[in-house]
């Protein structure tokens, strides 16, 4: 496996109950972060486990290891004109896709 | 019609297409090519192959019915399930290290039970491929893996819900759990009225593969998955293959 | 952008559209499946021939119980005829901004987009796709790559045609043909070698 030289993600790690947003990074080749997620707001609901990202490891890089997360959305916040309000999204987060939202 | 066209070495002055003895697809071809030449170089055994074969005949989504119906009937082992999902599903025998000891290398070893109450519906999709639970639930079904289920569950659940004939009142929070990375997910719905004093085997009974993936309730005299069925050309020689539960 | 012109614009061969258009515009079920037996499209008279395919009796039952079968055929053959306009990828000498992360987008990445309602079925399973899904497992059991190399090739590199066109499994045998290659496992003439010579063990005499 070759080393990767990107950046660690060097902020601290989020708590359950922290609210996030997911970075809008630019992306080609391959991401298991999805496009319908980015610029959302959603909370974090879980921490997971800690691992390598999948833009590392799906082309045999040793990158960093970090943690993953479960965040939690609001179909509203998703979805233009979503009309039940309580539905709610889960999916899982590498740290490095997740920034704090103030708001 | 099933017919493919041999391509000639060098030497031929013909191309024309030669007449299968048996049905055989390009794709079988591969598969055969690719494994045998796998085997030549050293990179697995074929006892590598059937072992691991052996395994995938082995899984199927009994022991999730098992594991829901034990969680209904033993309250202990509910919040074991939704504490440990792992070390619940070593209790009804499936154990998520096998067949290789550290976990097959596309499930891993991160289950977790999602619980539903009055407040709360889960139901789970990969949009990004098709990940499933599969030492618990076997193979997932091919409408799982679809695009169009893929594309559709994750902003239209409740339409998506309603074409599986299950339709939730709006106060009920639906939550989709997209799948994307390591963990897998597993659904464990409310027990339906009318089941009071039932047994664990007859509870296990009407807890579906649909009831755990989260696109069905489990009902009383509902014992079944009913979908069109697309049958195979060459189906899997084997007595444990079932293509719906 | 319309769903329809992103969709169109993102076939990069002309070839490409008339593949891909149909799988947009969402025909409902039964669509036209991939002949497994040659990979490619056949449509034995008509897009909706795969009904009887169907061998659930208790759906075969359901569908002759129905007023007007042919009536149903008829408004789906009907609605299945769409105009499209056909704007051909040649090299074009820039993308906009939109145009370019469109063409950079992981085709895997579908949660949000539109599609239509069809039937959901299940499908008996052939030998080759058990083979195939344990031949990848155990490459990836014995070290030779990840899951994540797996999916990252069967739903990324191959590319939108290829995505959307091949059956599921082929994609996975697929990436495993193309990583043994990438690797330097087997070289190319090898494995073409190895197919031609399967491929002979299975011809008449």
């Amino acid at each position: 496996m070759k080393k990767s030289k990107s950046p660690e993600a060097s902020r601290a790690p989020f708590k359950v109950g922290d609210k996030v947003r997911v970075r809008d990074m630019p992306y080609m080749f391959y991401t298991r972060s999805q496009l319908y997620t980015r610029g959302a707001v959603g909370t974090i609901a879980a921490l997971t486990y800690k691992d390598l990202i999948p833009e590392e490891e799906a082309f045999n890089f040793d990158g960093h290891v970090e943690q993953y997360y479960i965040v939690r959305f609001r179909q509203k916040d998703l979805w233009p004109g979503y009309p039940f309000d309580n539905d709610t999204l889960q999916t899982e987060c590498p740290h490095r896709w997740l920034e704090p939202a103030t708001n | 019609m099933s017919h493919t066209h041999t391509h000639g070495s060098p030497g031929d002055t013909h191309h024309k297409a030669a007449p299968m003895v048996e049905e055989i697809t390009d794709y079988e071809v591969l598969e055969i090519a690719v494994r045998e030449l796998a085997i030549e170089h050293g990179l697995f055994t074929a006892e590598d192959h059937r072992k691991f074969t052996e395994w995938a005949e082995s899984i199927g989504p009994a022991a999730g019915s098992r594991l829901v119906a034990k969680a209904w009937t033993d309250p202990a082992y509910k919040a074991l399930a939704l504490k440990d999902g792992l070390k619940a599903c070593k209790e009804v025998g499936v154990d998520w290290a096998e067949p290789t000891g550290v976990g097959t290398p596309s499930d891993y070893m991160e289950f977790h039970v999602l619980e539903d109450t009055p407040a709360l519906h889960h139901v789970i999709v990969c949009t990004l491929c098709s990940c499933y639970p599969r030492p618990l639930l076997g193979m997932s079904p091919e409408w799982y893996r679809t695009t169009n289920y893929r594309r559709r569950l994750v902003r239209w659940p409740r339409q998506v819900l309603a074409e599986f004939g299950l339709i939730l009142p709006p106060e009920v929070e639906v939550r989709v759990e997209d799948s994307n990375q390591k963990c897998r997910f597993m659904v464990m719905p409310m027990r339906p009225e009318g089941t009071g004093n039932w047994t664990e085997e007859q509870l296990a009974e009407i807890v579906t593969r649909d009831c755990m993936i989260g696109v069905a309730l489990p009902k009383p005299g509902r014992t079944a998955d009913v979908h069109p069925i697309q049958k195979a050309r060459r189906p899997v020689k084997s007595s444990h293959q079932e293509a719906a539960q | 952008m319309s769903s329809l012109l992103r969709y169109l614009l993102l076939s990069p061969g002309q070839d490409c559209l008339i593949l891909l258009a149909p799988t947009y515009l969402g025909l409902s079920r039964p669509q036209p499946r991939g002949d497994s037996a040659s990979g490619i499209f056949h449509r034995q008279g008509g897009l909706l021939r795969s009904y009887h395919k169907l061998s659930s009796d208790g759906f075969e039952q359901r569908i002759k119980q129905m007023p007007s079968p042919d009536l149903r055929e008829q408004l789906e053959l009907i609605r299945s005829i769409q105009p499209a306009v056909h704007v051909p990828q040649n090299w074009n000498y820039e993308n906009t901004g939109p145009m370019y992360k469109a063409y950079m987008h992981p085709p895997h990445d579908v949660g949000g987009q539109f599609d239509v309602p069809i039937y959901y079925e299940e499908k008996e399973e052939e030998q080759w796709e058990l083979d195939t899904y344990v031949t990848c497992e155990v490459l990836g059991w014995r070290g030779v790559w990840t899951a994540e190399e797996r999916r990252r090739r069967a739903d990324n590199d191959l590319g939108y045609t290829l995505y959307l066109g091949m059956p599921y499994y082929a994609r996975w045998i697929w990436a495993a043909a193309k990583m043994l290659v990438d690797k330097k496992h087997v070289s190319l003439a090898e494995l073409q070698e190895k197919i031609a010579e399967v491929k002979s063990r299975y011809e008449k005499k």
